[in-house]
């Protein structure tokens, strides 16, 4: 097919308006017969603006809209023409209601039903943000981060999983350079951290969760457990890079994660650079996938 | 403003009084992105933001936002764009010189219809100030800001095919065997560069060769305000080209900031927001001054 024969599917620019911060969304509609199904798709923290790295959601976009599905991508607070400043992207500060906005915004475009695409941060907001979408078919999440903070505290929590907590405060008691305002910020964080692991172990096993590491933060134990009974299909995807530590996280946990029992849920992890998109062969292929499984997961005929 | 493709609700209205309006403008029957900020009261200049491509572009996109953002309060308007093949614009177009700078001309001049007794300014970052320089001159503008201009595009290809090897070693690719990640240099001699993730088309690159900057002299007419990231001493790159603009009859001020830019790899290392970032801070302190009196300038003598 030429270029000039490609159909170009409609788009419009919407403010989107969210707490206090005003986002921009892009909404681009079907250039197909309609489903009646839009798509939100959630960036990761500092992924770039709505476009996406190498404009991958524009791409999504396309390709949905050949299939006849709606969809929004935004810019969070922070990013591109959206007003706000954020630091650092907390997993556990998730952007709740820009999400919800972006729903919204495709239910007045006549969507009747909302399907999510979330990777990293924009992951964790859409598990969290799903009890408040009563109308949420399929959610397509791509490196998941299972660990609560922002990233930049994330080492420091993995290594303190190799710590037993006698031997953590055996340590404790032999703190070198503490009169240095950044070490002591560091040990802080540290003890921070491993408080919370220890109140959330405890919490787990009173749960029935007995063999889940503490360190799986409880929004996405109680997110992907509501998804699963509502009987909403997930699919999980993770990549095969060595350096990427959320993979790592997953397949750590994944036998003793009781949400990912539920039939609806699936997950997989791709011999590919997935996390940060990191080459164009495996844009190309997850721009492919993403398509293919909103086509199955929400079907024309509802 | 000619907004295309449904500009209902593009439009949001601050409480400054001025407005950001945005939407697609029709260039060559295809779209291009852009958002406009317009202040309440009169315009006294107008400023075409020409952006940089790739990971450039992304890493220097809120700074343009910013920029806009504090201009307005001095009765500046704005318009920051997407070039066609990038961003939020046309899907199906590879960006070359021809097609960027029809753009900027385009996106510049119902900006200069718009505003007809302002000042113009065009400002260019990195690739963008080989597009700027040539929109400056079909536009008449009275004064072009360029930072960290590319002068030559044989000379960038080889700058982005060091990032790519500098990405691998400073991200671990390398060190892991290099499994999965693209070969840039290879890509790019098979039509389409991959440097990690971001899309090199060798076809605009190519589209530069026999138009260095110093070619593109944007008329003696027009003040040339040249800003360097980082360094304490002008590039001889950048002496070469201000002399050569100065003998073709132009004003050429050099003006150096303290703090170095990643480009390539910005903001990835940094991780936080946009806001904090020193060599931001730096650019817009000097960058907003220096609209703000080019305007003043215009108030005086039109």
């Amino acid at each position: 097919m030429s270029p000039a024969t490609i159909p170009v599917a409609d788009e419009a620019v919407r403010w989107i308006e969210a707490g206090d911060e005003t986002v921009l969304g892009v909404v681009t509609r079907p250039t197909t017969a309609p489903r009646g199904t839009g798509v939100v798709f959630l960036n990761g923290g500092h992924g770039g603006s709505s476009s996406g790295k190498n404009r991958i959601y524009t791409r999504m976009a396309a390709a949905l809209a050949d299939l006849g599905f709606h969809s929004v991508r935004l810019e969070w607070r922070g990013i591109g023409d959206s007003t706000g400043a954020v630091d650092e992207y907390v997993m556990d500060e998730p952007f709740v209601e820009e999400a919800l906005g972006a729903a919204q915004l495709l239910r007045d475009e006549g969507c009747g039903r909302i399907a999510v695409y979330g990777e990293c941060f924009g992951a964790r907001t859409a598990v969290v943000a799903a009890p408040q979408l009563p109308d949420l078919e399929a959610m397509y999440l791509v490196t998941l981060v299972l660990r609560d903070g922002a990233l930049s505290e994330q080492n420091p929590q993995r290594l303190l999983d190799e710590l037993p907590a006698r031997e953590f405060v055996k340590r404790l008691g032999k703190l070198r350079h503490i009169g240095d305002a950044r070490r002591r910020r560091l040990y802080v964080d540290v003890a921070r951290n491993k408080a919370r692991q220890v109140v959330q172990k405890a919490r787990y096993r009173r749960e029935g969760h007995r063999e889940l590491a503490p360190w799986v933060g409880r929004q996405v134990v109680t997110g992907l457990e509501h998804l699963g009974a509502r009987g909403v299909p997930v699919h999980l995807v993770y990549g095969d890079s060595y350096w990427d530590p959320h993979r790592y996280d997953f397949e750590a946990v994944a036998a003793d994660l009781a949400p990912l029992r539920h039939d609806t849920t699936t997950w997989q992890v791709l011999p590919e650079m997935i996390a940060g998109y990191r080459t164009l062969p495996v844009q190309d292929h997850l721009v492919a996938l993403v398509a293919e499984w909103f086509d199955r997961a929400v079907p024309a005929d509802g | 403003m000619s907004v295309v493709h449904d500009g209902a609700g593009s439009t949001r209205r601050l409480a400054d009084g001025s407005v950001e309006e945005a939407g697609w403008i029709d260039v060559e029957g295809e779209r291009v992105f852009q958002v406009t900020r317009v202040p309440s009261g009169d315009v006294t200049a107008w400023v075409l933001l020409c952006s940089a491509v790739g990971g450039e572009h992304d890493g220097g996109y809120r700074r343009q936002t910013m920029l806009a953002r504090q201009l307005v309060a001095a009765g500046v308007a704005t318009r920051r764009f997407h070039y066609r093949g990038t961003g939020n614009s046309h899907l199906h177009t590879t960006a070359t010189r021809e097609t960027m700078v029809a753009d900027a001309v385009t996106a510049g001049r119902t900006l200069a219809e718009r505003f007809p007794s302002a000042r113009g300014v065009v400002l260019g970052e990195r690739v963008g100030a080989l597009v700027a320089a040539e929109a400056a001159r079909a536009l008449g503008a009275r004064d072009l800001v360029l930072w960290h201009p590319v002068c030559d595009i044989e000379a960038y290809r080889r700058e982005l095919s060091r990032a790519a090897k500098l990405q691998k070693v400073t991200s671990g690719i390398e060190a892991a065997g290099d499994a999965g990640a693209a070969d840039f240099a290879a890509t790019y001699e098979a039509g389409e560069g991959d440097l990690i993730g971001f899309s090199v088309p060798r076809a605009l690159i190519e589209s530069f060769a026999d138009r260095p900057l110093v070619d593109s002299h944007p008329g003696a007419d027009c003040a040339v305000h040249l800003v360097q990231f980082g360094r304490n001493r002008l590039d001889p790159r950048f002496e070469r080209l201000a002399d050569a603009w100065r003998q073709a009859g132009s004003t050429v001020e050099a003006h150096l900031l303290d703090e170095p830019e990643l480009w390539w790899f910005a903001p990835g290392p940094w991780k936080r927001g946009e806001e904090l970032r020193p060599v931001t801070v730096a650019a817009l302190a000097l960058t907003v001054p220096l609209v703000e009196r080019i305007a003043d300038g215009a108030a005086v003598a039109p």
